[in-house]
């Protein structure tokens, strides 16, 4: 390497202070703050005075069956959820890659929910569901299928919820597989086609294991971001009907913000931190680019 | 009569495209259709807005009068401001957040120095935890700084983003080294090399982190509601979800207006940057 | 240059957000801050700045729901904003508890607390102290389609006839029907304006009557689980369900009845104004709240009373302008601006005597103000919070078609767990 390319050592603080110190200020702060703060009960203090409590909130997290069960829910749901728009958005991303007239609008079309807002989408969508009046129970009727209750329902209620948030998340997330599909070279898939693979067999055994770095970044981001899903069930199902959508965030809200213990929900947020930093770890370990 | 070969391909060719068409259209109805009933709904009266909806009719898709009265409401209403001071955050968001991030992408991309990898974690990290699990305490770091009720507690808070940090140290990493040698044995400082060189070769990954700063900043509904509630700063969404709610009825007409626009603009910002979009996240080396 | 261009940006945008930022100019008044959701509260603001000039009174707008989210960030956070507080009847034990509000006992005189109605002042305080004057109350009515009523073969009640639920109920079954046979009613009986409030909904079991909260404000195990609760709730069920009279789901009962597919419909008084500035296309009519055959009459009341924040920076500009908008002046403007019910016995009596009011559709604010007597305020308990929104839970799942039985008990058991947190 020639000399002139070496640094002196201040440049790389220039380049980065920035970014860090905002790092460190509004994430980091803040993530100590939030486990500091769960070490505290200000709810059931006089005169608004903090009380250290130590542990309490963590021991009251794991012993209330209504916060358990919301984790519980929430792990189910992230295991359903996350591979199912993984995988959609794969197959979206392969349909939209052909070279067809007018893919281009298409294409344009299945971007436009990513741009609209979680309130804007739950009024449509709340409103396209209803038991009685839904526009999708109008087109069930036309088309001869019994009415179903989709939110109202606590066997159909947290599907409702995947489906809605995948309206938006597939075509996300289809974005960066699209990108990883069209950077795949010709050639190699040209060689397969010469070699008579069908359709399907190039998909599998070409084009999926180069996009494994893409896939295991897609997995990891739609996790995380399920794992902390709000706004769909604070709109439109309040967690039930029987607390089949209580998710994890839901409950730290209502005990955060609704009844105004801002320890135990602290004491929440920062196991579900854990957990999804778990679950990270896990996927990116499973997903690691083998050579 | 028997099909030669040659037909019988071209049959199942025609076969498949129509297949594909009909997937095409059928994805393509699934996503306008809520969203052309909202703007339809912005057309019409309040009187009339739900009459083809309960219940849901084809009619719901066509205003049943056809008015402008929402939107001239919410603009009366200020809307008009709700909609420059979040075009005014975006852009400042965009500006600043792209200088920050790409900036440390740089150095991320190209620079040797101590705790590289540890500094990098640490960027990572940072988008693997959502704002949302910590908004209590950050608002309470922002009002001991004394930014309740200012821009810059609107601002700053979101200008160093993990995935726009990430993004361009990847796009950074793929530019051949030879571009940065030239200039630097010609004595050109890092910071003119990043400016002169770097920079005007990254346009789709500047894209691609301008919408996403843009778009998080237009979609933010609680953080601003929650540091600046003053009317004067009042943002796109947190505008959208009070403007119906005057005299303990719903003001439909202009709910679904005020919606109407919320989407639009953002819609509209990202369709003609759509290549450049695709293209920064697969320069950004997330390919195989 | 692109890049020109870029770095342009930068200094322009850099310099514009400082330029932004800076501090609003030193002030000689004093600007207090108020969250709300209420309509109207633009105009008293302004009416007490044209008697307090040197004191201005910002006003911002939230939702409904996030009022109550912001004062617990804000208040929870021992922040000095908001100054004045918006506290909703049966909350401020809670805030009380908590230790949020300032006491301001010394501020208001007796002649000033002796106007407003009893069950009101009640709700201003606790521990013995004043720590939020009520700014409106609120009172339920029954409010009809007649032309609905009569297609179905049924006479409206008179304005002071009061119906039982019974009465409501087989009105409700003949409302209801399916005649295109879609599966889906064109008409529906009987909805709730807060279909699944303990606000609006307390009335059912309470006028049985039974009990919605223990003695000792702490309990609810043996009382919202009660037999007495199963019969009021399993009623709310069925019409939900087996008699299939009312719409689950999430859509407006407003909405329902302004399109003549709800016939039956409780809902606030400040409604009346609303049917009378926005007409519908109906004869519309008020009755009095209905209640239980043989039963005690309640109606739901209360409403948003004002304190000031205990950690305010302005505590005597900000007891004022809580003394202003407690008023009667001030109560006139709310009732002008909306319709919205005065929490002060004379502006009560002015309703009811005003030859304005005499015929319809004005006469309906008659109907209302007749209902003062039978208001019963919210249950007052630290735990209201937590009482409110897990009942609400219940409610839902109830219209659902879940077994009432069991998601009272689940109920009872989630709030009495909260509840217990409370005991000393």
């Amino acid at each position: 390497m020639l000399k002139s390319v070496s640094l002196d050592r201040w440049t790389p603080v220039f380049f980065l202070a920035p970014a860090i110190v905002l790092l460190l200020v509004f994430r980091y702060i803040p993530i100590v703050l939030g486990f500091e703060e769960a070490l505290y009960t200000n709810s059931l203090s006089q005169a608004g005075a903090r009380k250290f409590v130590g542990l309490s909130n963590f021991l009251a997290v794991f012993e209330d069956p209504v916060v358990w069960g919301s984790f519980k829910t929430t792990l189910i749901f992230s295991l359903v959820v996350n591979p199912l728009q993984v995988g959609l958005a794969l197959l979206l991303a392969e349909l939209v890659n052909v070279r067809v007239p007018g893919i281009a609008v298409f294409r344009a079309i299945y971007l436009i929910p990513i741009a609209i807002s979680a309130p804007v989408t739950a009024i449509a969508w709340g409103l396209a569901l209803d038991p009685n009046y839904g526009l999708v129970n109008g087109i069930f009727r036309t088309i001869g299928l019994p009415r179903q209750p989709f939110l109202q329902s606590p066997d159909q209620a947290l599907w409702s919820i995947i489906g809605i948030i995948s309206w938006i998340g597939v075509p996300y997330w289809s974005l960066f597989f699209l990108a990883g599909l069209q950077g795949i070279s010709k050639d190699v898939l040209e060689s397969a086609h010469v070699d008579g693979a069908s359709n399907l067999r190039t998909f599998l055994s070409i084009k999926l294991p180069l996009l494994r770095r893409i896939i295991a970044f897609v997995l990891v981001s739609d996790t995380v971001v399920n794992f902390t899903l709000f706004a769909p069930v604070y709109l439109l199902t309040r967690g039930g009907p029987q607390l089949s959508t209580h998710l994890v965030m839901y409950e730290a809200y209502r005990r955060g913000l609704v009844y105004g213990d801002i320890g135990i929900a602290s004491a929440i947020i920062s196991v579900l931190l854990i957990v999804v930093i778990v679950v990270v770890v896990v996927e990116f370990i499973v997903l690691r680019p083998r050579h | 009569m028997k099909l030669d070969a040659a037909t019988r391909a071209r049959l199942r060719k025609a076969r498949r495209q129509i297949l594909l068409y009909a997937l095409l259209i059928g994805l393509a109805i699934a996503v306008i259709l809520p969203i052309s009933w909202i703007i339809a709904s912005s057309f019409t009266t309040r009187e009339t807005v739900w009459k083809n909806a309960l219940p849901f009719s084809w009619r719901a898709f066509f205003p049943e009068e056809f008015t402008l009265d929402g939107y001239r409401a919410i603009f009366e209403k200020d809307f008009g401001t709700a909609l420059l001071n979040t075009f005014f955050l975006g852009a400042v968001t965009v500006v600043l957040g792209i200088a920050v991030g790409a900036m440390s992408g740089f150095a991320f991309a190209r620079l040797n120095f101590r705790w590289k990898n540890f500094l990098f974690a640490l960027v990572v990290f940072s988008f693997m935890i959502p704002g949302d699990l910590t908004i209590i305490p950050s608002f309470v770091l922002v009002r001991d700084l004394g930014w309740l009720n200012t821009w810059h507690g609107l601002i700053v808070p979101g200008l160093a983003n993990g995935i726009v940090i990430f993004l361009f140290r990847q796009f950074f990493a793929e530019i051949p080294q030879d571009l940065i040698d030239a200039p630097r044995v010609d004595g050109a400082t890092w910071l003119q090399v990043f400016i002169r060189i770097i920079l005007p070769v990254s346009k789709p990954a500047l894209i691609s982190a301008g919408v996403i700063l843009f778009l998080g900043q237009w979609n933010n509904f609680f953080w601003p509601l929650l540091v600046a509630p003053v009317p004067e700063l009042r943002v796109v969404q947190v505008a959208v979800s009070i403007i119906g709610i005057e005299q303990n009825v719903n003001l439909w007409e202009q709910m679904f207006a005020s919606s109407t626009l919320a989407m639009l603009v953002p819609v509209l910002l990202i369709l003609p940057f759509q290549r450049y979009y695709v293209g920064g996240i697969l320069g950004s080396g997330l390919k195989g | 240059m692109f890049v020109r261009k870029f770095l342009r940006l930068i200094v322009l945008a850099l310099s514009l957000s400082l330029l932004l930022a800076a501090p609003a100019l030193a002030q000689d008044t004093v600007e207090l801050s108020w969250i709300t959701d209420l309509p109207g509260a633009e105009e008293v603001a302004e009416r007490f700045t044209e008697y307090n000039p040197n004191i201005t009174v910002r006003v911002d707008k939230v939702t409904f729901r996030e009022v109550f989210q912001q004062n617990q960030i804000r208040l929870g956070a021992g922040s000095p904003e908001p100054d004045i507080v918006s506290v909703d009847a049966p909350v401020v034990a809670a805030y009380g508890f908590r230790g949020w509000l300032l006491p301001l006992d010394e501020a208001f005189s007796d002649e000033q607390t002796d106007g407003w109605i009893d069950a009101l002042y009640t709700s201003s305080m606790y521990d013995g102290q004043l720590l939020a004057p009520p700014i409106w109350n609120s009172a339920q009515v029954m409010y009809y389609n007649a032309d609905l009523l009569e297609a179905a073969g049924i006479t409206p009640p008179a304005p002071d006839e009061r119906w039982t639920w019974e009465q409501v109920t087989e009105a409700a079954q003949a409302l209801a029907n399916d005649a295109d046979g879609d599966g889906v009613n064109d008409v529906w009986g009987l909805q709730f304006g807060q279909y699944n409030r303990i606000y609006q909904l307390q009335p059912i079991p309470e006028s049985l009557p039974t009990a919605v909260l223990g003695e000792d404000a702490l309990t609810v195990e043996g009382i919202i689980d009660s037999e007495d609760w199963v019969k009021a709730f399993t009623w709310f069920g069925d019409l939900h369900n087996s008699l299939g009279v009312s719409p689950q789901g999430g859509i407006s009962s407003g909405e329902l009845f302004r399109n003549s597919q709800l016939g039956i419909y409780v809902d606030g008084g400040w409604m009346i104004n609303q049917f009378i500035n926005n007409p519908v296309e109906f004869t519309w009519g008020t009755a009095p709240h209905p209640y239980w055959e043989g039963g005690e009459i309640t109606v739901p009341g209360d409403s948003w009373h004002l304190g000031v924040n205990a950690n305010t920076e302005h505590p005597d500009e900000a007891t004022e302008f809580v003394k202003f908008a407690s008023s009667v002046e001030a109560g006139r403007i709310w009732f002008d601006v909306w319709g919205v019910w005065p929490a002060h016995e004379v502006m009560i009596q002015e309703l009811i005597d005003d030859p304005d009011n005499a015929e319809w559709p004005n006469q309906a604010f008659v109907v209302a103000a007749g209902e003062a007597p039978y208001v019963t305020p919210r249950p007052l308990t630290v735990g209201y919070l937590e009482y409110e929104e897990i009942l609400s839970d219940a409610f839902e799942d109830i219209r659902n078609g879940a077994d009432v039985a069991e998601s009272l008990s689940q109920a009872a058991g989630r709030i009495q767990r909260e509840m217990d947190k409370y005991r000393p």
